[in-house]
């Protein structure tokens, strides 16, 4: 009970208030009706904010796959999908550092190492110079001491072949014995185990191409020998002013001349059963 | 044994009817209370399981509805001095009965005295829910209570005494 009330105010009150009926279950329907229609606006308008957002974010996922902006995969850190990755640009300028090299020379040059050099003279050849284009891998480098590249530092691959034919006749080498062998009759025979080189290892192939013509000289005289890969012939004799020769021996694997003057003088060609030829000159 | 929170359907059916009596009142217009009171009964059901657990959701209720005709009445007041500055003359309303002199006294009431008498007589708000409602003190309330009751009960007598 309150000082305020009063029924003859309330009940005037409630009669200006309004009489009749107020259709109370009408109003609830359309309470809850507005109130449903209200949810669904406002789910139609998160899901078009929600699209909104969708789109938006693949567009700027579309933006940063255009071909003007280059990424790499290690910027987003995703793995790079090949079929959809943007390929990388990289200047001319850009170095390209080879890859590490594995063999144990790294300072060996990239070209093809050269064939051991053969015991024989006609097998003493060198590969021509030059180095290998950056960036290009080189070959497994070829651990024998004696294939090193032309232009390494090694003395016995470097050095042009030796004239003196044996390490006993070093007296007897010619002053033209430079020229390249098989050029000059004068030119001595090329360098068979010439002393300085490095042991070669067992070459694969050792067997000696067959040549024609070839001269082996000494103060005593020279002579022509050919080979045809299974067979030595000798050619001509030329015995020196002074000298006469004599064939000591001729077969096919083997031959020998003997040049007798004021010095004995001997030269010998031998095939070996590896179809390898090799000279001696010694007085 | 306590009393879970209470069903939406059955609280607008218990209050609905009242409230839109007692808005009457404050708004003068009877098609205007019932779209205030249904405006705040919506929001209420889009929030019903916050609300529910309120210890006065019908309070909620009606202050969300007054706060409605406040609303309501400023766009009218604008509206008003709007047409007045550009001398329209509203179009004409329909022929209403006369005002007796208790429409009178109510239409000259302060809003606030207004609200307080309809929101106690006829909606049966406690002085407590009506402070709460109208965002005022109780011993404002009372104020307003006693000052109204004090002018209509002078009104009301006098009209009893002319009978």
């Amino acid at each position: 009970m309150s000082e305020f009330d009063d029924d003859l105010i309330a009940d005037a009150l409630r009669g200006r208030a309004g009489g009749g009926d107020i259709g109370v279950d009408g109003a609830l329907d359309a309470v809850i009706g507005r109130a449903a229609a209200t949810r669904r606006r406002r789910a139609a308008v998160a899901g078009m904010g929600a699209m909104t957002g969708v789109v938006a974010v693949a567009a700027l996922a579309l933006a940063g796959r255009s071909p003007d902006v280059v990424r790499t995969p290690t910027d987003s850190g995703i793995p790079s999908d090949p079929a959809t990755s943007v390929p990388v640009v990289i200047p001319d300028s850009s170095p390209i550092s080879p890859p590490p090299a594995t063999g144990p020379s790294p300072t060996s040059p990239a070209t093809p190492s050269t064939p051991p050099p053969s015991t024989t003279a006609t097998t003493a050849t060198t590969a021509p110079g030059g180095t290998a284009p950056a960036g290009v891998p080189s070959p497994p480098p070829n651990t024998a001491p004696g294939n090193t590249a032309p232009g390494s530092t090694s003395p016995p691959n470097t050095s042009p072949p030796s004239n003196t034919a044996g390490s006993t006749n070093p007296p007897n080498t010619t002053p033209g014995s430079t020229a390249p062998p098989n050029t000059t009759p004068g030119s001595t025979a090329p360098p068979n185990t010439a002393p300085g080189t490095s042991e070669p290892d067992e070459p694969d192939d050792p067997s000696t191409p067959p040549f024609s013509g070839r001269v082996y000289s000494s103060a005593g005289g020279s002579i022509t020998v050919s080979w045809n890969g299974t067979s030595l012939s000798l050619g001509a004799v030329n015995p020196a002013a002074g000298f006469t020769s004599s064939i000591e021996e001729q077969r096919s694997d083997r031959i020998r001349v003997r040049f007798e003057g004021s010095a004995d003088w001997r030269i010998e060609v031998r095939a070996d059963s590896r179809g390898v030829v090799t000279s001696s000159i010694s007085s | 044994m306590t009393a879970g929170p209470p069903d939406f359907d059955e609280l607008f059916r218990a209050h609905y009817e009242r409230l839109v009596r007692a808005l009457t009142l404050v708004a003068g217009d009877r098609e205007r209370a019932a779209d205030a009171v249904q405006d705040a009964f919506v929001k209420a059901h889009l929030r019903w399981r916050r609300i529910a657990r309120y210890d006065d959701p019908v309070g909620w209720v009606r202050r969300v509805a007054i706060n409605r005709l406040r609303d309501d009445h400023r766009r009218d007041r604008r509206k008003r001095r709007a047409v007045e500055r550009l001398a329209v003359h509203p179009p004409e309303m329909a022929e209403i009965p006369p005002p007796d002199q208790l429409d009178e006294l109510l239409a000259s009431l302060p809003k606030q005295q207004r609200a307080a008498i309809a929101l106690f007589y006829v909606d049966g708000a406690s002085i407590a829910e009506i402070a709460e409602t109208l965002g005022v003190a109780e011993g404002t309330v009372k104020s307003n209570l006693h000052d109204a009751r004090r002018r209509l009960r002078s009104v009301l007598d006098s009209q009893e005494g002319s009978r």
